[in-house]
């Protein structure tokens, strides 16, 4: 497929944009809501449950976020295979940072195809019968995929950490030398936060969350009805 | 340990097509010595270390004091002036010779660097004065602008940045961090600001600014510490601009 | 007549300077160069280019400038084309700025200028110490648009042959090799305009670049062209050593304050550091205290060899001297003398901000070129309409730069190279255009078969050279050449020396002839493309070293212990050599000195 120059400029642009917005600000709104699972499953359900709710949530799901990251995910895909990364030669921080961006991007295409089918798009989940926290539940107690969403969750907080460097000086808002290493900074502190963050979600899926000032959730285990649940959230505690 | 004996190990090639071959050398040390005049002892003796007669190394020089960027090749894997580089700062141990990967071999270790040549026409990299006849001064220049122009017009268009960028290669039509940031030095100039547009414009299709991926290794390498990664920032921000406008205008 | 086309062969600043002349003309322009033009020696230009702009209040003007000049080149210079170029000098700056040239500037925005040798006045305008780099990209970049254009087409890594001449002699084109594919070519061109620069590797290792090997000029010269006063090379006294070249310390490094010493003590072992100020000798500033270091290039170097060879002072024995910019503020330092602080530190791994520079002189330049004309006016101007400015003795062969001869007379002042270049450009380009417009028969009109002749010659001649086999090495021969002349023909010479070397150049032309051809590739050969420029090399030096040995007379570069004195009475002429088959025959030539009297030239 060729397009125009202008097009591929505006192409570009809307890729860098959309990393950030709408992508971007929805992972910050994901890793957010996913945190309810440090409280416990009845406040992460409440939390998902309360989503639900938003008005033309369906309108916002796919023109918000599923288009949006699809669009990103292409465009990715055809930008990696213009690059021949070389940071084994070139050992420069920003030539492995640049390599990690792509590596990441890659490894999101498929942890994000798996996690929306199973979490989104998969028949049960559509007819609205899964516990969520359950099923996550259940998922991540296995080792293999617990890995996986670990790795999920570092990539996609890399992938967005980093890209804010790029996204700072594709558009011109960190020009000069000392902004753009500030800004190389504030992405890998993004970076490493969102991973704390997302992981902690994750270890609180199992029953293993860290909690920092949390008031601790009321120990009662689902009274809140209705939750077919097919394996109770037997903890080892 | 000084060294008595200079071991050069040199990657050789007949032609575009030919087949790379290594072939070593060793020739006596003197004090002073760069991998130039290696090369210029090798021609008055073109005999392999194992005693093979073969032919002179073919490599390109001028200047030989780093400002006309001829004679860039990988000197131990690095881009970079092949006069610059002293026998005697560079690690003991063999030193290998390499052309340059990103450019067609022409011979040995020159390689056809045009296609920079092609991309600073593409890119429009003049200013477009009325003529040569006598029309007074020129535009006034702040001290502080012209040192800063200054850092991007010693580009001597040598390759070393258009080597290390994982984004200039066989696979992208990526114009390379060279050609592009010489967009940086004529837009700021008070005569070429007047058809900055045209130069963006250059830069802003397939190939242009955006097919940069912030790997920043052309900063790293550039032998005249160019601030190459700043162009591309403002370049980014010129751009921004442009597509606004002209988002908003037609 | 059939739309003109010039061939313009080298592209450093004069040669691009003619190719924008020209095609700004309408004329469509093949450009030659053996190397990518962005590459060309011009490069290395680094202090600065002159010009009278006069903006230090100083009372500067061109015709101060014209007198420091021929001063300068002791008087030897045609008067009337020095003194339209130094008129020319203002205008050509601000040009060059329009193009934009990243000139200094003041605290204002105003053009900055320095000092330099051989004047008392700021009159040197400058970028960093990389002047003549940014001036040559300027050019490049003008080029390149009129090549975008299609008025320009470029033969870049193609080498100048010879020419091609129809019956009358006229130059109508010329042949040249494609280094690559390593076939000689001939072209059409109704004006060749020859701007490849000095034969610095007659020297061996000098100030000049690897490609500087005079081969083009010593080919006309070999084929009819004249030279003139080709025994004036300049050796610059401030270089750094290197085993492949002598890197230069630009004398603007003396024009912002640097100054030049030497222990008074012979062999001092101390660090030059460690030396207080009472037992330096500034020896430069002794001798002239009103030009200091910054006397002219031929001054300075012979005080260097007598304090250092005579006297016995020289750093560490040796003929070097320190010049010392410890004295000068960092941030200055690097604002206006960047480029060479670079360099030097890279090449001795010294900082010259805190230790002074060990410096020696070399050889740097050469005054003699090929001889060209000029069209005076009544007022002692050049006539801008004529064809004849820059035209070589061969009709339609025309020579800017520094491989002719015009404008510097016994020595060039420093940073009027830059300005002869750009000058010759903008004077050569027009001529040549007035002479292909106003020709007969236009060079596409010529037989085919004048083409085809001159292509056969240098075919033929290849191929031999090709099959040569020997027991020669043309590198070793180039390098026993280089030592030699060195040796020899540089700052001080004597005739039973200067006769030593012509026979060695005349051994070494018969050692040429034994000299193998080492590599029997047919693509990108360099060693066969060597061996024929080494041949006319060898034929150049002894138009240096003969020319020397005629002229009984010191004068500017050229000085001879036996004779001292500079003798007007006989020797105010030109020096002309013409090759003949038995090697140069010499003639000379009235200088047009009606401009201002020749004085004593006097520095102190």
């Amino acid at each position: 497929m060729t397009v125009s120059d202008r097009t591929y400029f505006t192409l570009r642009r809307l890729h860098s944009l959309s990393g950030v917005v709408p992508v971007g600000v929805f992972l910050l709104e994901h890793f957010f809501t996913n945190s309810f699972a440090v409280q416990g499953p009845d406040a992460f359900n409440r939390a998902a449950e309360h989503l639900a709710e938003i008005p033309y949530v369906v309108l916002i799901e796919v023109f918000g976020i599923g288009l949006p990251i699809l669009f990103h995910m292409v465009l990715g895909l055809v930008i990696v295979t213009t690059g021949q990364a070389n940071a084994a030669k070139y050992r420069y921080q920003n030539n492995w940072m640049y390599l990690l961006q792509r590596v990441s991007g890659l490894f999101l295409v498929a942890y994000i195809l798996y996690h929306v089918w199973t979490t989104r798009l998969s028949p049960e989940v559509m007819r609205g019968e899964t516990d969520l926290f359950g099923m996550m539940s259940d998922d991540l107690r296995s080792p293999g995929l617990f890995a996986f969403y670990v790795l999920g969750v570092i990539a996609a907080s890399y992938h967005f950490g980093n890209g804010l460097f790029g996204f700072a000086i594709h558009w011109g808002l960190a020009t000069g030398r000392r902004a753009q290493r500030n800004v190389a900074r504030l992405g890998l502190a993004v970076f490493l936060v969102l991973s704390l963050v997302g992981i902690n979600s994750l270890l609180a899926f199992v029953h293993r969350p860290v909690r920092l000032f949390e008031r601790a959730p009321e120990t009662k285990v689902v009274e809140h009805p209705p939750l077919p649940a097919p394996a109770p959230p037997g903890g080892t505690r | 340990m000084p060294r008595t004996a200079i071991e050069l190990r040199i990657k050789r090639q007949d032609g575009p097509s030919g087949p790379p071959r290594w072939e070593e050398f060793s020739i006596p040390w003197r004090a002073g010595m760069n991998v130039i005049s290696c090369l210029m002892e090798i021609r008055k003796r073109p005999v392999t270390k194992q005693g093979a007669k073969t032919s002179p190394v073919m490599w390109e020089a001028s200047c030989l004091e780093e400002v006309c960027g001829a004679c860039t090749m990988l000197v131990n894997g690095t881009p970079r002036q092949s006069c610059a580089a002293l026998v005697d700062g560079l690690p003991e141990g063999v030193i290998t010779l390499e052309p340059l990967t990103r450019f067609t071999v022409v011979r040995d270790l020159i390689v056809d660097r045009s296609p920079m040549f092609e991309a600073l026409k593409r890119v429009r990299a003049w200013i477009p004065i009325d003529g040569t006849y006598d029309l007074g001064p020129g535009p006034r220049i702040a001290e502080t602008e012209r040192e800063l122009s200054y850092a991007f017009s010693r580009c001597m268009t040598c390759g070393c940045c258009m080597e290390a960028c994982p984004q200039y290669n066989g696979r992208s039509e990526f114009l390379g961090p060279a050609p592009i940031a010489q967009v940086r030095l004529f837009n700021a100039h008070p005569t070429g600001a007047m058809n900055a547009h045209e130069r963006l414009e250059a830069i802003m299709g397939r190939g242009g600014l955006v097919d940069c991926g912030n790997a920043q290794n052309c900063v790293e390498v550039c032998p005249k510490e160019i601030p190459l990664t700043e162009a591309f920032g403002e370049l980014g921000r010129q751009t921004t601009v442009l597509w606004l406008k002209n988002l908003l205008r037609r | 007549m059939a739309q003109p086309r010039i061939a313009v062969v080298g592209g450093g600043l004069a040669g691009l300077m003619a190719t924008i002349r020209i095609a700004e003309a309408g004329v469509p322009v093949d450009l030659f160069s053996i190397v990518p033009v962005k590459r060309s020696h011009s490069v290395c230009a680094q202090g600065g280019i002159n010009g009278a702009v006069n903006v230090k209040g100083e009372d500067d003007s061109p015709e101060i400038h014209f007198y420091d000049t021929v001063k300068g080149g002791d008087f030897l210079a045609h008067q009337p084309p020095a003194r339209a170029m130094c008129y020319a000098a203002p205008g050509i700056i601000y040009l060059l700025d329009r193009m934009g040239v990243m000139f200094n500037r003041t605290a204002e925005g105003f053009l900055d200028f320095r000092r330099f040798g051989g004047t008392l006045y700021n009159r040197t305008a400058f970028a960093g110490a990389t002047t003549g780099q940014q001036m040559l990209y300027a050019l490049d970049e003008q080029v390149r648009r009129h090549e975008a254009a299609g008025l320009v087409t470029k033969y870049e890594q193609w080498e100048y042959l010879g020419m091609a001449r129809d019956g009358a002699g006229r130059c109508v084109g010329l042949v040249a090799l494609d280094q690559r594919r390593m076939t000689p070519r001939a072209f059409r061109a109704d004006a060749v305009m020859l701007a490849t620069g000095g034969p610095g590797l007659l020297f061996g290792r000098t100030t000049n670049s690897a490609i500087n090997s005079g081969s083009a000029t010593a080919s006309a010269y070999l084929e009819g062209a004249w030279y003139a006063n080709g025994e004036f090379i300049q050796i610059h006294p401030t270089a750094i050593p290197g085993e492949d070249k002598l890197r230069l310390m630009s004398e603007s490094a003396r024009g912002e304050g640097g100054r030049v010493w030497v222990p008074r003590r012979k062999g001092d072992p101390r660090r030059p550091q460690d030396i207080p100020e009472a037992e330096r000798s500034y020896f430069l500033e002794e001798k002239y205290p009103r030009y200091g270091n910054l006397v002219p290039r031929d001054v300075a170097s012979r005080e260097i060899h007598r304090v250092c060879v005579e006297e016995g002072l020289g750093v560490d024995g040796k003929m070097m001297v320190y010049l010392d910019l410890t004295h000068i503020p960092r941030a200055e330092l690097d604002r206006k003398l960047g480029g060479i602080i670079e360099i030097y530190e890279k090449f001795t791994g010294e900082d010259p901000h805190t230790a002074p520079m060990k410096i020696f002189p070399a050889v740097h330049y050469s005054m003699g070129g090929l001889w060209v004309d000029y069209e005076r006016t009544a007022d002692g101007f050049l006539d801008l309409a004529s064809p004849k400015n820059h035209m070589t003795n061969i009709p339609g062969l025309y020579a800017v730069g520094e491989c002719e001869y015009q404008y510097h007379g016994a020595n060039r002042l420093g940073a009027n190279s830059l300005l002869s270049c750009i000058y010759a450009g903008q004077v050569g380009g027009p001529a040549a255009v007035t002479w292909a417009r106003n020709q007969k028969t236009a060079a596409a009109d010529v037989a085919a078969s004048v083409f085809e002749e001159s292509e056969q010659r240098w075919t033929r001649r290849f191929a031999e050279l090709a099959q040569r086999g020997g027991d020669e090495n043309a590198y070793v021969l180039a390098e026993e050449l280089g030592q030699s002349m060195l040796e020899n023909v540089t700052i001080v010479r004597h005739n039973d020396r200067l006769q030593a070397t012509d026979a060695k150049i005349l051994e070494l032309a018969g050692r040429w002839k034994r000299a193998a051809v080492l590599d029997q590739s047919p693509w990108a050969n360099g060693p066969l493309s060597f061996l024929n420029q080494l041949e006319k090399m060898l034929a150049l030096a002894r138009v240096v070293t003969l020319g020397a040995l005629r002229r009984e007379e010191s004068r500017g570069s050229h000085y001879k212990p036996a004779a001292p004195k500079r003798d007007d009475a006989r020797w105010l002429r030109t020096t002309i050599a013409t090759s003949s088959p038995d090697g140069p025959s010499f003639h000379d030539e009235p200088v047009d000195t009606s401009l201002v009297t020749p004085v004593e030239r006097k520095y102190d």
